[in-house]
Protein backbone atom coordinates (compact mmCIF):
# COMPACT_ATOMS: atom_id res chain seq x y z
CA UNK A 1 0.00 0.00 0.00
CA UNK A 2 1.47 3.35 -0.95
CA UNK A 3 1.45 6.15 1.63
CA UNK A 4 -1.21 8.73 0.81
CA UNK A 5 -2.95 6.45 -1.62
CA UNK A 6 -5.74 3.97 -1.23
CA UNK A 7 -4.56 1.86 -4.11
CA UNK A 8 -1.76 -0.64 -4.34
CA UNK A 9 0.66 -0.23 -7.18
CA UNK A 10 3.08 -2.50 -8.91
CA UNK A 11 5.77 -1.96 -11.48
CA UNK A 12 5.35 -3.31 -14.95
CA UNK A 13 8.98 -4.08 -15.52
CA UNK A 14 8.52 -4.49 -19.24
CA UNK A 15 7.44 -0.91 -19.69
CA UNK A 16 8.95 0.62 -16.56
CA UNK A 17 5.65 2.14 -15.49
CA UNK A 18 3.39 1.77 -12.53
CA UNK A 19 0.29 -0.30 -13.04
CA UNK A 20 -2.82 -0.64 -10.93
CA UNK A 21 -3.48 -3.70 -8.86
CA UNK A 22 -6.92 -4.88 -7.87
CA UNK A 23 -7.81 -3.56 -4.42
CA UNK A 24 -9.34 -6.84 -3.41
CA UNK A 25 -7.40 -9.71 -4.89
CA UNK A 26 -9.36 -12.83 -5.68
CA UNK A 27 -8.91 -15.98 -3.63
CA UNK A 28 -6.58 -17.24 -6.34
CA UNK A 29 -4.25 -14.41 -5.40
CA UNK A 30 -3.90 -15.39 -1.76
CA UNK A 31 -0.35 -16.42 -0.92
CA UNK A 32 -0.01 -20.11 -0.25
CA UNK A 33 2.82 -20.17 2.16
CA UNK A 34 2.64 -17.00 3.75
CA UNK A 35 3.76 -15.13 6.74
CA UNK A 36 6.55 -13.82 4.56
CA UNK A 37 6.44 -10.10 4.20
CA UNK A 38 3.11 -9.83 5.94
CA UNK A 39 4.11 -6.93 8.14
CA UNK A 40 6.32 -5.16 5.66
CA UNK A 41 5.40 -1.89 4.04
CA UNK A 42 6.46 -1.06 0.55
CA UNK A 43 6.94 2.42 -0.82
CA UNK A 44 7.27 3.23 -4.49
CA UNK A 45 10.98 3.85 -3.92
CA UNK A 46 11.40 0.37 -2.38
CA UNK A 47 9.41 -1.11 -5.20
CA UNK A 48 11.50 0.52 -7.91
CA UNK A 49 14.73 -0.30 -6.15
CA UNK A 50 13.91 -3.98 -5.64
CA UNK A 51 12.62 -4.22 -9.16
CA UNK A 52 15.81 -2.67 -10.55
CA UNK A 53 17.98 -4.97 -8.47
CA UNK A 54 16.03 -7.98 -9.66
CA UNK A 55 16.67 -7.00 -13.26
CA UNK A 56 20.38 -6.90 -12.43
CA UNK A 57 20.31 -10.22 -10.57
CA UNK A 58 18.24 -12.15 -13.09
CA UNK A 59 19.77 -11.13 -16.40
CA UNK A 60 19.06 -13.06 -19.61
CA UNK A 61 21.87 -15.54 -20.25
CA UNK A 62 23.38 -16.72 -23.47
CA UNK A 63 23.58 -20.44 -23.75
CA UNK A 64 27.03 -21.76 -24.67
CA UNK A 65 26.80 -22.04 -28.49
CA UNK A 66 28.73 -25.34 -28.55
CA UNK A 67 26.40 -26.88 -25.97
CA UNK A 68 23.32 -25.61 -27.77
CA UNK A 69 24.42 -26.98 -31.16
CA UNK A 70 25.63 -30.26 -29.71
CA UNK A 71 22.39 -30.91 -27.83
CA UNK A 72 20.39 -30.02 -30.95
CA UNK A 73 22.28 -32.56 -33.02
CA UNK A 74 22.07 -35.26 -30.36
CA UNK A 75 18.34 -34.74 -29.99
CA UNK A 76 17.79 -34.96 -33.74
CA UNK A 77 19.78 -38.18 -33.88
CA UNK A 78 17.94 -39.61 -30.91
CA UNK A 79 14.60 -38.55 -32.41
CA UNK A 80 15.47 -40.29 -35.68
CA UNK A 81 16.22 -43.49 -33.78
CA UNK A 82 13.05 -43.32 -31.73
CA UNK A 83 10.81 -42.55 -34.69
CA UNK A 84 12.41 -45.35 -36.67
CA UNK A 85 11.73 -47.77 -33.82
CA UNK A 86 8.12 -46.62 -33.82
CA UNK A 87 7.91 -47.21 -37.56
CA UNK A 88 9.14 -50.74 -36.99
CA UNK A 89 6.67 -51.22 -34.16
CA UNK A 90 3.88 -50.15 -36.49
CA UNK A 91 2.99 -47.01 -34.51
CA UNK A 92 2.40 -45.07 -37.69
CA UNK A 93 0.50 -47.82 -39.48
CA UNK A 94 -2.82 -46.00 -39.15
CA UNK A 95 -1.40 -42.52 -39.65
CA UNK A 96 -0.85 -41.00 -43.07
CA UNK A 97 2.67 -39.65 -43.35
CA UNK A 98 2.13 -36.46 -45.26
CA UNK A 99 5.61 -35.77 -46.50
CA UNK A 100 7.80 -38.17 -48.37
CA UNK A 101 10.86 -36.40 -46.89
CA UNK A 102 9.69 -37.24 -43.38
CA UNK A 103 9.33 -40.93 -44.06
CA UNK A 104 12.69 -40.97 -45.83
CA UNK A 105 14.29 -39.47 -42.73
CA UNK A 106 12.60 -42.13 -40.64
CA UNK A 107 14.12 -44.80 -42.83
CA UNK A 108 17.55 -43.21 -42.46
CA UNK A 109 17.01 -43.08 -38.72
CA UNK A 110 15.93 -46.68 -38.72
CA UNK A 111 19.07 -47.57 -40.59
CA UNK A 112 21.08 -45.73 -37.95
CA UNK A 113 19.38 -47.81 -35.24
CA UNK A 114 20.59 -51.01 -36.77
CA UNK A 115 23.88 -49.74 -38.09
CA UNK A 116 25.75 -52.46 -36.28
CA UNK A 117 23.57 -55.12 -37.76
CA UNK A 118 23.23 -55.45 -41.52
CA UNK A 119 20.20 -57.65 -41.02
CA UNK A 120 18.28 -54.96 -39.22
CA UNK A 121 19.19 -52.35 -41.83
CA UNK A 122 17.88 -54.62 -44.55
CA UNK A 123 14.74 -55.37 -42.59
CA UNK A 124 14.11 -51.68 -42.00
CA UNK A 125 14.51 -50.82 -45.66
CA UNK A 126 12.34 -53.80 -46.58
CA UNK A 127 9.69 -52.62 -44.12
CA UNK A 128 9.76 -49.19 -45.69
CA UNK A 129 9.29 -50.51 -49.22
CA UNK A 130 6.64 -52.95 -47.98
CA UNK A 131 4.70 -50.04 -46.54
CA UNK A 132 5.14 -48.00 -49.71
CA UNK A 133 4.01 -50.93 -51.80
CA UNK A 134 0.99 -51.37 -49.53
CA UNK A 135 0.14 -47.71 -49.94
CA UNK A 136 0.48 -47.97 -53.70
CA UNK A 137 -1.85 -50.97 -53.75
CA UNK A 138 -4.36 -49.00 -51.67
CA UNK A 139 -4.09 -46.07 -54.06
CA UNK A 140 -4.66 -48.36 -57.04
CA UNK A 141 -7.69 -49.90 -55.39
CA UNK A 142 -9.08 -46.49 -54.60
CA UNK A 143 -8.48 -45.38 -58.17
CA UNK A 144 -10.19 -48.55 -59.45
CA UNK A 145 -13.16 -47.97 -57.16
CA UNK A 146 -13.38 -44.36 -58.26
CA UNK A 147 -13.32 -45.46 -61.92
CA UNK B 1 27.30 -35.24 -31.53
CA UNK B 2 29.46 -32.89 -33.60
CA UNK B 3 29.81 -33.44 -37.28
CA UNK B 4 26.27 -34.65 -37.77
CA UNK B 5 25.19 -31.37 -39.23
CA UNK B 6 26.28 -31.01 -42.82
CA UNK B 7 26.89 -27.76 -44.73
CA UNK B 8 23.57 -26.43 -45.88
CA UNK B 9 21.69 -28.20 -43.13
CA UNK B 10 20.99 -24.95 -41.30
CA UNK B 11 18.13 -23.98 -43.60
CA UNK B 12 16.84 -27.54 -43.39
CA UNK B 13 16.80 -27.41 -39.59
CA UNK B 14 14.85 -24.15 -39.55
CA UNK B 15 12.39 -25.06 -42.28
CA UNK B 16 9.64 -25.09 -39.65
CA UNK B 17 10.64 -21.67 -38.31
CA UNK B 18 7.39 -20.08 -39.46
CA UNK B 19 5.06 -22.91 -38.48
CA UNK B 20 2.60 -22.13 -35.70
CA UNK B 21 3.19 -23.97 -32.47
CA UNK B 22 0.21 -26.31 -32.41
CA UNK B 23 0.97 -27.62 -35.90
CA UNK B 24 4.66 -27.83 -35.06
CA UNK B 25 4.05 -30.00 -31.99
CA UNK B 26 1.92 -32.38 -34.05
CA UNK B 27 4.61 -32.49 -36.72
CA UNK B 28 7.26 -33.15 -34.07
CA UNK B 29 5.50 -36.41 -33.23
CA UNK B 30 6.54 -37.75 -36.64
CA UNK B 31 9.45 -35.58 -37.71
CA UNK B 32 12.77 -35.11 -35.87
CA UNK B 33 13.39 -31.78 -37.62
CA UNK B 34 10.16 -30.39 -36.20
CA UNK B 35 11.28 -31.46 -32.74
CA UNK B 36 14.55 -29.65 -33.45
CA UNK B 37 12.58 -26.48 -34.14
CA UNK B 38 10.68 -26.83 -30.86
CA UNK B 39 14.04 -27.16 -29.16
CA UNK B 40 15.40 -24.02 -30.83
CA UNK B 41 12.37 -22.01 -29.79
CA UNK B 42 12.41 -23.02 -26.15
CA UNK B 43 15.89 -24.04 -25.06
CA UNK B 44 17.04 -20.65 -23.75
CA UNK B 45 13.98 -20.13 -21.57
CA UNK B 46 14.28 -23.61 -20.11
CA UNK B 47 17.98 -23.04 -19.46
CA UNK B 48 17.26 -19.73 -17.71
CA UNK B 49 14.67 -21.37 -15.53
CA UNK B 50 16.96 -24.21 -14.52
CA UNK B 51 20.07 -22.07 -14.10
CA UNK B 52 18.36 -19.57 -11.84
CA UNK B 53 16.75 -22.37 -9.81
CA UNK B 54 20.02 -24.20 -9.16
CA UNK B 55 22.77 -21.61 -9.68
CA UNK B 56 25.27 -23.85 -11.43
CA UNK B 57 25.94 -23.58 -15.17
CA UNK B 58 27.26 -27.10 -15.68
CA UNK B 59 24.38 -28.80 -13.88
CA UNK B 60 21.95 -26.44 -15.61
CA UNK B 61 23.19 -27.68 -18.99
CA UNK B 62 22.81 -31.25 -17.84
CA UNK B 63 19.24 -30.72 -16.62
CA UNK B 64 18.37 -28.75 -19.77
CA UNK B 65 19.48 -31.72 -21.86
CA UNK B 66 17.49 -34.12 -19.67
CA UNK B 67 14.40 -31.92 -19.98
CA UNK B 68 14.48 -32.17 -23.77
CA UNK B 69 15.24 -35.89 -23.77
CA UNK B 70 12.22 -36.49 -21.54
CA UNK B 71 10.15 -34.28 -23.81
CA UNK B 72 11.29 -36.31 -26.81
CA UNK B 73 10.39 -39.57 -25.07
CA UNK B 74 6.94 -38.34 -24.14
CA UNK B 75 5.94 -36.18 -27.08
CA UNK B 76 3.90 -38.96 -28.74
CA UNK B 77 1.56 -38.79 -25.73
CA UNK B 78 1.46 -34.97 -25.56
CA UNK B 79 -2.06 -33.62 -25.78
CA UNK B 80 -2.71 -30.00 -26.73
CA UNK B 81 -4.68 -28.29 -23.94
CA UNK B 82 -4.67 -24.68 -25.05
CA UNK B 83 -1.54 -23.71 -23.15
CA UNK B 84 1.83 -23.00 -24.75
CA UNK B 85 4.07 -26.02 -25.30
CA UNK B 86 6.74 -24.51 -23.08
CA UNK B 87 4.42 -24.84 -20.07
CA UNK B 88 4.84 -28.62 -20.47
CA UNK B 89 8.62 -28.21 -20.75
CA UNK B 90 8.64 -26.06 -17.60
CA UNK B 91 6.80 -28.83 -15.77
CA UNK B 92 9.39 -31.39 -16.82
CA UNK B 93 12.20 -29.00 -15.84
CA UNK B 94 10.50 -28.26 -12.53
CA UNK B 95 10.39 -31.96 -11.65
CA UNK B 96 14.02 -32.42 -12.58
CA UNK B 97 15.05 -29.40 -10.50
CA UNK B 98 13.04 -30.74 -7.55
CA UNK B 99 14.79 -34.12 -7.84
CA UNK B 100 18.13 -32.36 -8.12
CA UNK B 101 17.55 -30.46 -4.89
CA UNK B 102 16.19 -33.54 -3.16
CA UNK B 103 19.32 -35.45 -4.10
CA UNK B 104 21.53 -32.68 -2.76
CA UNK B 105 19.72 -32.10 0.51
CA UNK B 106 19.96 -28.51 1.69
CA UNK B 107 20.85 -26.61 -1.40
CA UNK B 108 19.64 -23.09 -1.21
CA UNK B 109 22.78 -21.34 -0.06
CA UNK B 110 25.54 -23.60 -1.31
CA UNK B 111 24.96 -22.99 -5.00
CA UNK B 112 25.14 -19.22 -4.62
CA UNK B 113 28.92 -19.27 -4.47
CA UNK B 114 29.03 -20.66 -7.95
CA UNK B 115 26.91 -17.94 -9.48
CA UNK B 116 28.87 -15.58 -11.62
CA UNK B 117 28.87 -12.07 -10.31
CA UNK B 118 30.54 -9.23 -12.14
CA UNK B 119 30.54 -5.54 -11.36
CA UNK B 120 29.49 -2.92 -13.85
CA UNK B 121 32.16 -1.74 -16.30
CA UNK B 122 34.19 1.05 -14.76
CA UNK B 123 32.83 0.44 -11.27
CA UNK B 124 35.29 0.96 -8.38
CA UNK B 125 36.40 -2.37 -6.86
CA UNK B 126 35.05 -1.54 -3.36
CA UNK B 127 31.74 -0.44 -4.87
CA UNK B 128 31.64 -3.55 -7.05
CA UNK B 129 32.23 -5.76 -4.00
CA UNK B 130 29.34 -4.07 -2.23
CA UNK B 131 27.11 -4.56 -5.26
CA UNK B 132 28.07 -8.22 -5.41
CA UNK B 133 27.30 -8.71 -1.73
CA UNK B 134 23.92 -7.13 -2.27
CA UNK B 135 23.26 -9.36 -5.30
CA UNK B 136 24.15 -12.47 -3.34
CA UNK B 137 21.83 -11.41 -0.55
CA UNK B 138 19.09 -10.87 -3.12
CA UNK B 139 19.66 -14.29 -4.70
CA UNK B 140 19.46 -15.88 -1.27
CA UNK B 141 16.20 -14.07 -0.65
CA UNK B 142 14.85 -15.18 -4.06
CA UNK B 143 15.75 -18.80 -3.27
CA UNK B 144 13.83 -18.62 -0.02
CA UNK B 145 10.66 -17.74 -1.93
CA UNK B 146 8.15 -20.42 -2.95
CA UNK B 147 8.83 -22.01 -6.33
CA UNK B 148 5.93 -20.21 -7.99
CA UNK B 149 7.37 -16.81 -7.09
CA UNK B 150 10.84 -17.80 -8.27
CA UNK B 151 9.37 -18.94 -11.57
CA UNK B 152 7.52 -15.64 -11.94
CA UNK B 153 10.72 -13.63 -11.37
CA UNK B 154 12.75 -15.75 -13.79
CA UNK B 155 10.12 -15.43 -16.52
CA UNK B 156 9.76 -11.70 -15.93
CA UNK B 157 13.41 -10.74 -15.78
CA UNK B 158 15.53 -13.45 -17.42
CA UNK B 159 13.01 -14.35 -20.14
CA UNK B 160 11.58 -10.82 -20.41
CA UNK B 161 8.02 -12.12 -20.68
CA UNK B 162 5.02 -9.85 -20.21
CA UNK B 163 2.55 -10.38 -17.37
CA UNK B 164 0.04 -11.67 -19.90
CA UNK B 165 2.48 -14.26 -21.26
CA UNK B 166 3.46 -15.34 -17.75
CA UNK B 167 -0.21 -15.64 -16.88
CA UNK B 168 -0.79 -18.01 -19.80
CA UNK B 169 2.16 -20.14 -18.79
CA UNK B 170 1.21 -20.28 -15.14
CA UNK B 171 -2.51 -20.72 -15.74
CA UNK B 172 -3.43 -17.44 -14.04
CA UNK B 173 -4.93 -14.13 -15.05
CA UNK B 174 -2.78 -11.13 -15.86
CA UNK B 175 -4.04 -9.24 -12.81
CA UNK B 176 -3.30 -12.25 -10.64
CA UNK B 177 0.29 -12.21 -11.93
CA UNK B 178 0.61 -8.49 -11.11
CA UNK B 179 -0.68 -9.20 -7.65
CA UNK B 180 1.68 -12.13 -7.16
CA UNK B 181 4.58 -9.97 -8.35
CA UNK B 182 3.73 -7.23 -5.90
CA UNK B 183 3.55 -9.70 -3.02
CA UNK B 184 6.85 -11.20 -4.12
CA UNK B 185 8.57 -7.81 -4.04
CA UNK B 186 7.11 -7.19 -0.62
CA UNK B 187 8.30 -10.56 0.65
CA UNK B 188 11.77 -10.01 -0.77
CA UNK B 189 12.07 -6.65 0.93
CA UNK B 190 10.91 -8.13 4.25
CA UNK B 191 13.37 -10.98 3.89
CA UNK B 192 16.27 -8.62 3.16
CA UNK B 193 15.30 -6.34 6.05
CA UNK B 194 15.15 -9.28 8.42
CA UNK B 195 18.78 -10.00 7.47
CA UNK B 196 19.70 -6.36 7.96
CA UNK B 197 19.84 -5.46 4.33
CA UNK B 198 17.92 -2.30 3.57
Amino acid sequence: MVAGSNQEVSVDNQNHRLVDLPLQPSREDEPRDDGQGAGSTLTIVDLLRTSRELSEALTPLTLRPAFRAELHDELILSAQRQYAQRVLAGDFADKPIAQEGVSRRMVLGAAAVGLSSAVSVISVVAAYYWRRRGRRVDDLEEAREAA
Amino acid sequence: MRGVRQPGDESESRKYADMDEIALVEQAKIDPEAFGELYERNVEKIYHYIYYRIGNAEDAEDLTARTFYQALDNIPRYVEKGVPFIAWLYRIAHNLVANYHRARGRWKITSLDEMEVSGRPGERPDRAAETNERLRALWSAIYRQPEERQRLLIMKFADRLSNQEIGRLMGRTESSIKSLYFRTLKALKADLEAREWQ
